[in-house]
């Protein structure tokens, strides 16, 4: 992408929002108020012949900071924005696309207006991509009760409502209700997540959409924003805390490579492949009813050998799994 | 000083002039650019640099048309081409790009749609005027990232982006078997998220056919195959279905899949299942509040690493070969944990 045409529209979406807090206009150009200014910086040394002052674009801020408005003058040749580039048709359609996927009902249907606008009023290239069946970015949809949880925890974040949740913890293994301030819902890797402080933690955690059984709304909504040291979006996030341990796995032969393959590169991971074709994951130990689960989930694929005192535990859970099937 | 002016400058100035004039610009008028106008340079020079320009201008999607007057070239942009048109978005659509940007633009993981998404966005939001953003700007909104696995994010990074721009990847791949890695040229026609992994599904130049590659079994870094190429280097086939490779049963399928597998889930967690698979598979909620979960095929593998996510919550209940081969697999555990111990 041209870093021209990416000015151009900058520009374009100042002049048509003349007097913007550069706060909000860096919120939604999705960058830094900092990096903002930098790029209009660059635009300022823009003109045409015969150059005289007002032929060069230049912009002024009015009041401080954050809050100070914005107003671009002298560019009136770039208020209707550019037509969209080949890539950045693909790219609206795939984020369209991959959007609907976890839509509630009612953004799927906007979602869904959305592109039948931008096909009948673009044209070229441009048109051609959007009426492309191919699809870029393909992730699995979302059943309709994880599509309306989502919409309805939405919902609380953007209204600051508290929430009360009824979630089954993997750590405490059991249903409890939580009181919670929703601050973000995510999806990181194959799941959603509510980010959230919770009243029964004291702090703040993210928490599985597809293991809360309900949701309710209250009337009451709270001020406080999500902390800072908040870093969304990340793998190494989801765990709290200081790890309890070291857990350390042996895998056969028949399952080594692929569990290697999708553990290499995470944060804290010491991946040992053996001689004979077995492999050994280190990796620090947060939650022990995950890990339980985890090296379970391998059957006779999979030895536990640290730490020796979750053995025990992994013994009472295998031999209760055994006891089920008679 | 002109002679100074960097590229992004100088294609700048060139754009902006165009888009001011109301008639084709004969080079004395383009030759007054900044950029253009450093005398010392010489004339041939500076119109090479002229043309080069022209070309990044229509990589970006502006249109130039030339037509000789009085046997000397004029230059022209094509508006109708170049301007995006009049969009009338309704406050629900101008909320929904708004939210769109926030999901996948915000913080440094902001991935494989970063740069063109925001781009598209932006001039969507210009092309509505002053009505471009929603009157109320939410605070906070639902997140999404398209990486995952760290391994993954940084090859997606490269890959998403050459999807976009239609350029060839190249990678070293290691596959089921146990040869060595191989170099693999792909034209990617798409990514595909499965069990919590990336595929890329594209065409293998060598192979002369469509492959599926997952992104965990590329070995070191992808990179472009030709980095200096500036334009599209193939097309996605018009009935192309990313789907098509992928087996529709999350939990696999095939001739040594078990059929007409039944699971039991206890009460306490039978919301999940419901959560997951409601309207994907059957599913029979007893007055308990337990679950069974109906799938039509499944390897025992895929199957065993799902549930074993709640340990003592389930019982295969059927067929009655997979239920001996999950007892077995279970007493093997169990041998496990009592040697390592």
């Amino acid at each position: 992408m041209s870093e021209v045409a990416e000015l151009v529209s900058l520009v374009s979406f100042l002049v048509a929002n003349e007097g913007i807090s550069l706060r909000e206009a860096a919120k939604a150009t999705h960058r830094t108020p900092k990096r903002l200014l930098s790029d209009l910086d660059r635009m300022v040394m823009c003109g045409v012949p015969p150059y005289t002052p007002s032929d060069y674009i230049n912009y002024s801020l009015r009041g401080v900071g954050d809050q100070a408005r914005i107003r671009v003058n002298f560019a009136g040749h770039f208020a209707r924005p550019l037509n969209f580039t080949p890539q950045e048709a693909l790219a609206l359609k795939y984020a369209l696309e991959h959007f609907s996927r976890s839509a509630d009902p009612e953004s799927l249907k906007q979602a869904e207006d959305m592109i039948r606008l931008l096909r009948e009023a673009l044209h070229g290239r441009a048109q051609e991509l959007l009426s492309d069946r191919g699809k870029g970015f393909v992730t699995p949809r979302r059943t309709e009760r994880m599509r309306r949880m989502i919409g309805l925890l939405s919902k609380a974040v953007e209204e600051r409502r508290v929430v009360e949740i009824e979630y089954y913890s993997a750590h405490r293994a059991r249903l409890a209700t939580r009181t919670v301030h929703p601050f973000a819902v995510l999806e990181i890797g194959a799941h959603f997540y509510l980010y959230a402080w919770c009243a029964l933690a004291g702090d703040t955690r993210h928490f599985r959409l597809d293991r809360i059984r309900d949701a309710r709304l209250l009337e009451e909504r709270f001020a406080a924003s999500a902390p800072k040291r908040r870093e969304a979006g990340r793998m190494d996030s989801l765990f709290h805390g200081t790890p309890k341990d070291r857990l350390v796995v042996r895998f056969s032969r028949e399952v080594a490579r692929e569990v290697c393959d999708e553990w290499e590169g995470s944060p804290d991971v010491q991946i040992r492949p053996l001689r004979d074709g077995r492999a050994e994951i280190e990796t620090p130990l947060y939650n022990q009813f995950w890990a339980i689960g985890f090296v379970m989930g391998f059957g006779d694929q999979a030895e536990l050998l640290q730490p020796k005192w979750m053995r025990k535990e992994l013994e009472q859970t295998v031999r209760q799994s055994l006891k089920a099937h008679g | 000083m002109a002679g100074s002016v960097g590229a992004t400058e100088r294609q700048l100035n060139l754009l902006s002039t165009l888009l001011k004039a109301r008639a084709p610009l004969g080079w004395p008028e383009l030759a007054d650019i900044e950029g253009y106008n450093d005398h010392d340079t010489p004339l041939r020079s500076r119109q090479k640099r002229f043309e080069r320009d022209l070309k990044a201008l229509e990589a970006a999607g502006l249109k130039v048309s030339r037509q000789s007057v009085h046997n000397r070239w004029h230059y022209e942009l094509d508006r109708g081409a170049c301007l995006l048109p009049p969009l009338g978005l309704s406050p629900e659509q101008r909320l929904l790009m708004y939210r769109i940007g926030m999901a996948y633009l915000q913080g440094d993981e902001a991935g494989p749609l970063r740069r063109s998404l925001s781009s598209a966005l932006m001039k969507l939001q210009a092309g509505a005027g002053g009505d471009g953003l929603p009157a109320e700007l939410p605070q906070t909104f639902v997140r999404r990232t398209l990486n995952r696995r760290p391994a993954e994010s940084a090859r997606l990074d490269v890959i998403g982006p050459a999807l976009l721009d239609r350029r060839r990847v190249t990678f070293k791949y290691a596959g089921r078997g146990k040869g060595a890695a191989t170099t693999r040229t792909v034209a990617p026609y798409a990514l595909v998220a499965r069990r919590g992994g990336w595929y890329l599904v594209g065409y293998d130049i060598e192979r002369k056919a469509e492959r599926t590659f997952r992104l965990s079994r590329m070995r070191g870094a992808v990179t472009l195959a030709t980095p200096r190429a500036k334009a599209p280097e193939y097309e996605v086939p018009t009935d192309f279905d990313p789907e098509r490779s992928f087996s529709t049963e999350l939990f696999g399928r095939g001739e040594n899949a078990f059929r007409d597998v039944r699971i039991a889930f206890s009460a306490e967690v039978g919301f999940i299942i419901e959560n997951e698979f409601e309207g994907m598979y059957q599913l029979k909620t007893r007055k308990d509040g337990s679950v069974i979960l109906h799938l039509p095929q499944a390897y025992p593998d895929e199957l065993l690493r799902f549930i074993g996510e709640f340990p003592g919550h389930w019982q295969v209940q059927h067929p009655p070969e997979l239920r001996k081969l999950v007892v077995q697999r279970l007493r093997g555990a169990l041998k496990n944990s009592g040697r390592a111990r």
